[in-house]
């Protein structure tokens, strides 16, 4: 193979994923050895062998002690600063330099593996069942992380990615990888202005992460998150857990509640009765022997479960409506849900939703689990081709961290409403090119104003606005709005004029109608504004440009 | 963005000579983080790296998506040979010709075999243009024409038919290895630019191709067929590793031939598995083969399952049969048992109205005075005579008609006073 094949990698919390580019040019995730598209971040000791991914899950039952998980979740992370359960069902830990180790028991021998360690076998196990699956050497890949990721733990999954021989191209941030995979405000209008605000919904195992994201003619901003990890999908597990307990001990009169070996064989067999019920309204529920050699076998309903879970549903939206208010935007500002995470899966968890957001489009069509793979995959195949220099130099600060316009800049029209042309917090340098509707018979020169203009105050929450006067940036999806659903899109007023021009010299005797006026703005990184008026169709132009 | 009002005329006061006039800068913007991610932040960082211009990069993009869209384009006319060309491959040493890729240099390395004669001279003109050494020289370049070299060893090898051949047999920029057959592609996605590229090298035209999924029987299995038998002119000269032609003596040279034809023999072998295994592959997975087959089966099993449906029937009909005669068999045994016993019942009743009139001889004696003349008293050994007598009669009465006819004789005897005689005439008629 002459291409250089890269791949995206989603190193979970629970799962791993690889996403690839298929020869069809779609992306999508491929399964490993095992038939397993989520790939378990597991690695089982055993007096033989070492394993790592799904044979290293299955043993988690009968090994708990010799089976490493959730490594993720202390990577970076300094000894004291994590809170390990010593318990029967959890390995051992130790500091090792200060940094968090496990300690097993391999060979018969007692083995220390440091947290990187485990993250790089992991890595190494996905790099490995990447490559058998394509057949081909990998020459990079892309992985992804949460948004709250210290620089330190960035750094330390680098090395551990490094050392597991995976060439890290990038790492970048799962809700925007996530957005990538849902082709998320990416189908952009050449020269037009065009803002899309999406709310990112991520539910892995142990933690919920939110994110709300802006795209900017295609350029993401994370406007704000938050992240609980007391939600996720392990805590609908744990009540199913309970649940089963006392199920077990009503029948059987033998209390489970404090054997960790028995409510972790519960915890497993649960977690598939919970995945199933996702699809169907009825799921079998079988733990063998789970004490004294008695088994459980029942069926449980969907809708017994989201009794029990109620309380942690309600929890999900008051985290989403925390998110919102610190960013001080309204439930139908956001344009579009992305669901990303196993666990959002979950029939009733997007049921709720509406409770928030009545009419919001919560988008679907990439498998939640596997979006940031996939737009990891789609990263990696953009910058597949690029130097490492190249690279580095994209995601430099001086280049991530750029000059963003303060207030919108924008033309007043007929009736002295102000439009924005280019909105607020715009990365610079910008370039907007509009045109202006004929000219008037007879009309030998057109005068043009560009002023800065300024966010009218929000209307009261639970008023209706009035009529909205002014328009936002994009003028054909505003109108049709619902009266019900109060969406509080800001207008704006005019405030400093900025520049004007004048075009002369137009056709003389050009008919109503046969004139179109082009402008174009552009404001560069230091602040320069150019205006350029052109008439189309005799190509007369004037430019002129700030000091 | 199309704004739908007019631009008004200038203001009375606007002067006529002046066309701009610029009152106030723009507030001073902020520092904000974007994420790298997606095409249109590579756009982003490429004007910001390269302190490009809107229109500067603008230009730039536009260059770059024309030699995408000519890189694109296959049957763009006049577009070969404008390929960027690598600059390892211009200082390329022209002695190493051999391993130099003729579709490269020529710049029509997205055409390779396909390249017609036409783009081929169009190309190599172009070609011939940039880097002839006198144009090099007048532009101050050092005179050098190893690449020039290099063009004109790849035209002279793509112009002529048997080295073409020769070297389109090795191209190393198309791959010829065998799909993994553990992949869990599409199988159509997979192996349809396989056969696609492994074409080319057939002596027979028109080759089939794979299809898809509602190509008929007939059609794959004549496909399978013709790949079977797939006669290959492909050659492997190019890999020849002794030079005959250069040989000291008419021996040597006898010698390298030999070496050499024998090493083509075997690539040629070797190439031949290999198309068979990719053959052999695909048969294997073709999901329409499998549907073939099920069909087939199903075919098949048809006659059998109707054969199976008539044992069964009949095997049920005799089952049913069985059955009934079983039944009767139990009615008849029913029968027979209650017949027996109604026997037995009769037996036991006739048995019983046996004893009875015995019983009933017995008291008729004893009431009648043992059928002693009546003036007679009798004794004990008489009565004991009697009663024997009377044993011995009903000894010889078989049967209870008769019993009951000894029983009215003597009742009548009875009545008429003469039982005693009775009794001796019964006596004499039955023992
Ligand atoms: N169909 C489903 N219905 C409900 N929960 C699911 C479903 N599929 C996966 N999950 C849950 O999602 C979680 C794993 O999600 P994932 O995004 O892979 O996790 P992580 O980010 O922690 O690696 C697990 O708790 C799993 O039980
Ligand atoms: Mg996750």
């Amino acid at each position: 193979m002459s291409d250089s094949v890269v791949i995206g990698i989603n190193f979970g919390v629970t799962n791993s994923s690889i996403g690839i580019l298929g020869k069809n040019g779609h992306f999508s995730v491929i399964a490993n050895a095992d038939g397993d598209r989520m790939i378990p971040n597991a690695i089982g000791f055993s007096d033989e062998e070492e394993f790592c991914g799904s044979q290293a899950a299955h043993q988690v039952v009968r090994n708990p002690k010799n089976t490493l998980q959730a490594f993720r979740n202390y990577l970076g992370k300094s000894f004291t600063e994590i809170s390990v359960p010593s318990d029967a069902a959890h390995p051992d830990m130790i500091s090792k330099d200060g940094a968090p180790a496990y300690k097993v028991e391999f060979k018969g021998k007692e083995h220390i593996v440091t947290v990187p360690e485990a993250a790089s076998k992991q890595l190494k196990h996905i790099h490995e069942e990447a490559e058998a699956y394509l057949g081909s050497k990998i020459a990079g890949a892309v992985l992804a992380v949460p948004v709250y990721f210290t620089d330190k733990q960035r750094e330390e999954l680098r090395k551990a990615a490094t050392a597991a021989g995976i060439n890290v191209l990038q790492i970048i941030q799962e809700p925007v990888a996530a957005a990538l995979a849902y082709n998320f405000g990416q189908e952009v209008a050449k020269n037009d202005a065009q803002d899309k605000t999406a709310l990112v919904l991520d539910m892995g195992a142990t933690s919920f992460d939110i994110t709300i994201l802006n795209s900017r003619n295609g350029i993401y901003t994370v406007l704000e998150t938050a992240h609980d990890v007391t939600i996720g999908g392990e805590s609908f597990d744990q009540e199913l857990v309970k649940f089963v307990a006392a199920e077990f001990k009503k029948k059987t009169k033998i209390d489970v509640a404090n054997n960790k070996k028995s409510l972790l064989k519960i915890k497993t067999s649960v977690e598939i009765t919970k995945k199933n019920l996702s699809r169907t309204p009825n799921a079998p529920c079988s733990v063998e022997s789970v004490a004294e050699g008695m088994d459980y076998h029942a069926t449980i309903a969907r809708m017994r479960m989201e009794l029990m879970c109620n309380k942690l549903y309600a929890k999900c939206n008051e985290l989403i409506n925390h998110v919102l208010e610190k960013a001080k935007i309204t439930a139908g500002a956001i344009d579009e849900i992305l669901l990303v995470g196993g666990a959002t899966r979950m029939p009733k968890f997007q049921n709720r939703l509406r409770d928030i957001f009545p009419e919001t489009l919560i988008r679907t069509d990439v498998e939640s689990d596997e979006a940031i793979a996939i737009g990891c995959a789609a990263q990696a195949s953009l910058i597949a081709g690029f130097e490492k220099e190249d690279i580095e130099a994209s995601t430099k600060e001086a280049v991530t961290v750029t000059p963003h316009t303060v207030k919108p800049i924008g033309v007043v029209g007929s009736k002295g409403e102000f439009i924005t042309i280019i909105p607020d917090h715009t990365p610079l340098p910008v370039k907007r090119v509009f045109e202006f509707g004929n000219a008037e018979e007879g009309q030998a020169a057109v005068y043009f104003a560009l002023f800065e203009g300024e966010q009218d105050p929000l209307p009261v929450k639970e008023e209706k606005p009035a009529k909205p006067a002014k328009e936002n940036d994009d003028d054909d999806s505003e109108e049709e709005e619902e009266d019900e659903i109060v969406v509080a899109k800001p207008t704006y007023h005019q405030t400093t004029q900025l520049a004007e021009v004048v075009l002369a010299g137009l056709p003389a005797g050009a008919k109503a109608g046969s004139l179109k006026i082009e402008a174009t703005v552009q404001v560069d990184v230091t602040n320069k504004v150019t205006i350029t008026l052109r008439e189309k169709s005799s190509g007369k132009q004037v430019r002129a440009q700030s000091a | 963005m199309v704004l739908d009002f007019l631009l008004p005329s200038p203001p009375k006061s606007w002067s006529a000579d002046k066309t701009s006039a610029f009152h106030a800068g723009i507030t001073a913007p902020t520092k904000a983080a974007i994420q790298p991610v997606g095409r249109h932040f590579l756009a982003h960082a490429r004007r910001h790296i390269h302190s490009r211009t809107f229109s500067e990069d603008e230009k730039h993009v536009k260059e770059a998506e024309a030699a995408a869209a000519t890189a694109n384009a296959d049957d763009d006319a006049g577009s070969e040979g404008d390929e960027p060309e690598d600059p390892a491959m211009l200082k390329r040493d022209p002695r190493d010709w051999k391993n130099q890729d003729q579709y490269a240099v020529l710049g029509l390395s997205k055409y390779r075999y396909k390249a017609t004669e036409e783009q081929i001279r169009r190309a190599h003109r172009k070609k011939v243009l940039k880097h002839h050494p006198d144009k090099k020289a007048a532009h101050g370049g050092l005179n050098d024409d190893a690449f020039f070299k290099c063009i004109q060893k790849a035209f002279e090898t793509i112009m002529d038919p048997v080295k073409r051949r020769q070297w389109d047999s090795v191209d190393p920029a198309i791959p010829d290895d065998v799909p993994n057959p553990k992949s869990k592609q599409d199988f159509f996605k997979l192996y349809t630019p396989v056969f696609e590229r492994e074409a080319r090298f057939s002596k027979v035209e028109p080759v089939p191709m794979l299809g898809d999924m509602t190509t008929s029987q007939e059609v794959v299995e004549s496909f399978y067929d013709f790949w079977y038998k797939f006669d290959s002119w492909r050659t492997f000269e190019w890999m020849d590793k002794e030079d005959a032609e250069g040989a000291e003596s008419r021996d040597d040279k006898r010698y390298y031939e030999k070496k050499n034809k024998a090493e083509r023999a075997k690539l040629k072998k070797e190439d031949n598995a290999r198309l068979r295994q990719i053959v052999d592959q695909a048969l294997a997975v073709d999901p329409r083969i499998k549907i073939f087959k099920e069909q087939a089966h199903q075919k098949r099993n048809a006659k059998r399952f109707e054969k199976e449906a008539a044992e069964k029937k009949a095997a049920e009909e005799a089952a049913a049969a069985a059955a009934a005669a079983e039944a009767a068999r139990i009615a008849a045994e029913e029968a027979e048992k209650n017949a027996r016993e109604d026997q037995k019942k009769n037996k036991e009743l006739l048995k019983r109205a046996v004893r009875k009139e015995k019983k009933n001889l017995k008291a008729l004696i004893k009431d009648n005075n043992y059928f002693m003349p009546a003036d007679k008293t009798p004794s004990a050994a008489d009565v004991e005579k009697q009663l024997e007598l009377l044993d011995n009669l009903l000894e010889g009465t078989k049967g209870l008609d008769q019993l009951e006819a000894v029983r009215k004789a003597l009742e009548d005897g009875v009545k008429n006073g003469n039982a005693a005689e009775v009794f001796s005439a019964e006596l004499a008629k039955r023992s």
